[in-house]
Formats: C-alpha cells, sequence, structure tokens
C-alpha cells in the first residue's frame, strides 16, 4: 500500500488534535439563529463607499450650481448616498439603477442579460429570468462587502439600465465569511454539467 | 400549522443537522486545513458550511450530503485561497503544523512531510488528491463535485502523485 493510499491513516496521526468539536458546533448554531432572525440588519454594497460618496458629492456640487437649490440634506440609505436638495433627489450616477429597485420593482422577464466578471454572458431570456429570481430570493440573505476580487454580477434590464450586485464575497477582517449568492452558481453549475 | 408540527419539524433538522455534523464536519475541517494551512480559517469555512446547511436546507438526498459539503467547502477554500487577503498571509508561510496524538508525536515526522507536501500542491492538484485519497470519493464523484470531467481529474490525480513525488524526494513509497 503507498502512502497516498494510507493517507486517512497519516491525517488521523498529524491532526489528531484538530476536530471539529462543540464549540465550534455551538458556533455554527448561534450563527444560524442569527442568520434566521428576520430583523436583522442586512446590508448590499454595491460599490465601494468612498468612490460613491466621491461622484455624489461631485454631482450635488454640479447640482446645486446649475439649479440654485436652496436646501440641502442629506441621508445615508443603505449602502446608496443618496443626496436631497429640495425636492430633487440624485442617486450617484456611476449605478443607473439601485439595488433596491432593482430587486423590488423590477420584475424577473425585464432582465435582458446577466454578466458575470469571468466573462460568461448569459443572454437566454428565460434563463435570465429564473436566475434573477434566485438572485432576488438569496441576494438579501447575508451581510456583503465589496472585495477586490470577488465575483460581480451585471444584471442589464431591457431598458438599458444595469446594476451591479456582488455575488460571492468572504469578508475576512473579523474572521467570518458570508455568502450572498451561493444558490446563483449551483444553479449555473447545475446547467453546466 | 400547529406548534407542535412545527417543534417536531424543527426536531427532525435538527436531528439531520447533528448527524451529519458527527459525521463530516471533522473531516470538512481536515480538508479545509490541508487546503489553506490555517486552522481559523478551516474552522470558518467548516462553519460556513454547516450554517448553510442549517440556513438554506437544501434537498439532499441521501448519501449524497458528503459530496454537497465538500463541493462546497471546496468552493469557499477556492474563494478564499484566490483572496488577496489570504495569498499574502498564507503563501510562502511554513505555518502547516501537526495536531498529533501526544504519544504519537516521533512517528508522525514522515506523515508531516507528506501532508506538508499535499499543502503545498496547487489547489487543483490538491483538491483531487484530498477528495480521492483521503475522502475516498470515486473519480466520478470528484467529477461531480468539481464540476470537471472524469478525464480531467484522472490525469489531474496522475500530475499530482508525480509532483508529490518530487517533492518528496523522489520517493517511490508515494
Amino acid at each position: 500500500m503507498t502512502k497516498l493510499e494510507k493517507l486517512p491513516e497519516y491525517t488521523d496521526s498529524v491532526m489528531h488534535g484538530l476536530t471539529a468539536g462543540q464549540a465550534l458546533k455551538q458556533r455554527i448554531l448561534e450563527t444560524a439563529a442569527e442568520s434566521a432572525l428576520p430583523n436583522k440588519k442586512k446590508s448590499l454594497l454595491l460599490n465601494p463607499v468612498p468612490v460613491l460618496c466621491s461622484l455624489a458629492a461631485v454631482l450635488l456640487i454640479f447640482s446645486v450650481l446649475l439649479n440654485g437649490i436652496q436646501s440641502v440634506s442629506v441621508s445615508d440609505q443603505g449602502k446608496m448616498t443618496v443626496f436631497t436638495a429640495g425636492n430633487n433627489q440624485t442617486v450617484s450616477p456611476d449605478i443607473s439603477l439601485s439595488f433596491e429597485v432593482l430587486m423590488n420593482e423590477k420584475k424577473p422577464d425585464a432582465v435582458t442579460r446577466i454578466e458575470l466578471d469571468n466573462g460568461t454572458v448569459i443572454g437566454n431570456p428565460s434563463l435570465c429570468a429564473e436566475l434573477f429570481t434566485i438572485l432576488k430570493n438569496n441576494a438579501l440573505s447575508t451581510d456583503t462587502r465589496l472585495l477586490p476580487e470577488s465575483n460581480v454580477i451585471t444584471i442589464v434590464l431591457n431598458d438599458g439600465s444595469s446594476v451591479q450586485v456582488e455575488a460571492f464575497a468572504p469578508w475576512l477582517t473579523d474572521g467570518k465569511s458570508f455568502w450572498t449568492c451561493q444558490p446563483f452558481f449551483d444553479k449555473l453549475n447545475q446547467l453546466a454539467q | 400549522m400547529s406548534s407542535s408540527v412545527v417543534m417536531e419539524e424543527k426536531r427532525i433538522a435538527q436531528r439531520s443537522f447533528d448527524q451529519l455534523y458527527e459525521l463530516f464536519a471533522t473531516d470538512v475541517l481536515r480538508v479545509s486545513y490541508y487546503y489553506l494551512g490555517n486552522r481559523e480559517q478551516a474552522e470558518d469555512v467548516t462553519q460556513d458550511v454547516f450554517v448553510r446547511l442549517l440556513v438554506n436546507k437544501p434537498e439532499l438526498e441521501y448519501g449524497k450530503e458528503k459530496a454537497w459539503l465538500f463541493k462546497v467547502a471546496l468552493n469557499r477554500c477556492r474563494d478564499l485561497w484566490r483572496s488577496a487577503w489570504i495569498r499574502k498571509t498564507i503563501l510562502g508561510h511554513p505555518g502547516f503544523e501537526s495536531f498529533p496524538a501526544p504519544d504519537e508525536l516521533k512517528r508522525v515526522t514522515d506523515d508531516m512531510d507528506l501532508a506538508s507536501s499535499i499543502n503545498r500542491l496547487k489547489p487543483e492538484f490538491k483538491e483531487v488528491i484530498l477528495l480521492f485519497y483521503y475522502q475516498g470519493f470515486s473519480v466520478s464523484e470528484i467529477s461531480g463535485i468539481l464540476d470537471i470531467a472524469e478525464g480531467t481529474v484522472s490525469s489531474r490525480l496522475s500530475r499530482a502523485r508525480e509532483k508529490l513525488q518530487k517533492d518528496c524526494k523522489g520517493d517511490d513509497t508515494l
């Protein structure tokens, strides 16, 4: 028998002390319970906040200069910084559609194309609709942050607008990782088989 | 739905989780550790896998749970490996350590060489070696878990063995 064939035995000897015990199990149960809380704060980062803030600030300055609007207030709605000037509301322009609007108001059949950052483009209407529904049902289920190498999905609608959502992002600084849209990728994998 | 029915459903779900955790959590943890070479990250992956099992409640066929757990775990490991943070922290770091039983410290040295060599393999080779030799999956099952052709699995296994032999200085007992 080769050493590799004895790998389970070797592993037991070198990793005898590495076992999934009750402490980890408890951590899992607590995390799952937290995930199931209905009022748990959920955030979805569409773009790096500093970029959004900068762009929105520039837009606000232009808006104030051009329209002579007198009262200006700034509010933070989720991760989209929205500047309200009088009755005019402007969302940072590099995202033409907010994710909330996309999920709440747009129907699956409004999606004409889905693009992944690995170059995959999904153009089949019924498949787009199905994948969008999966995203809609899962995307807000966990906390997400944007990382430079995370998977980003671009959803293009039939009115020409588009929105980018982060689909699968580990966030490591607090030692935790989160899923957003793994079911989306599960479906893609299933289709690829 | 009556509260007793809800409680019964929860009891069944909990039992199912308990069984799966008991059966596979340590294996998931160890494979993740082989992959990442970092205990905390391996525990996080294990946590993520089982939290997902609890939260998403996937409909898993009897006997297919293990494949699902490893598929999710390896996806997470791969994702972590790809991230710049992990690369900076882990690559080149000689921190792959053993956790032997107290009376096995001497015998572990040889075994540790093999474990470290596996840890140093590229992810695509590491995955097939761990699934095939450590977890006993067939080539066909690995093909399903990794979403690659069976031929690719076989070829990766072969290349992985060559790399291990080279890394272990021509150890022909591999």
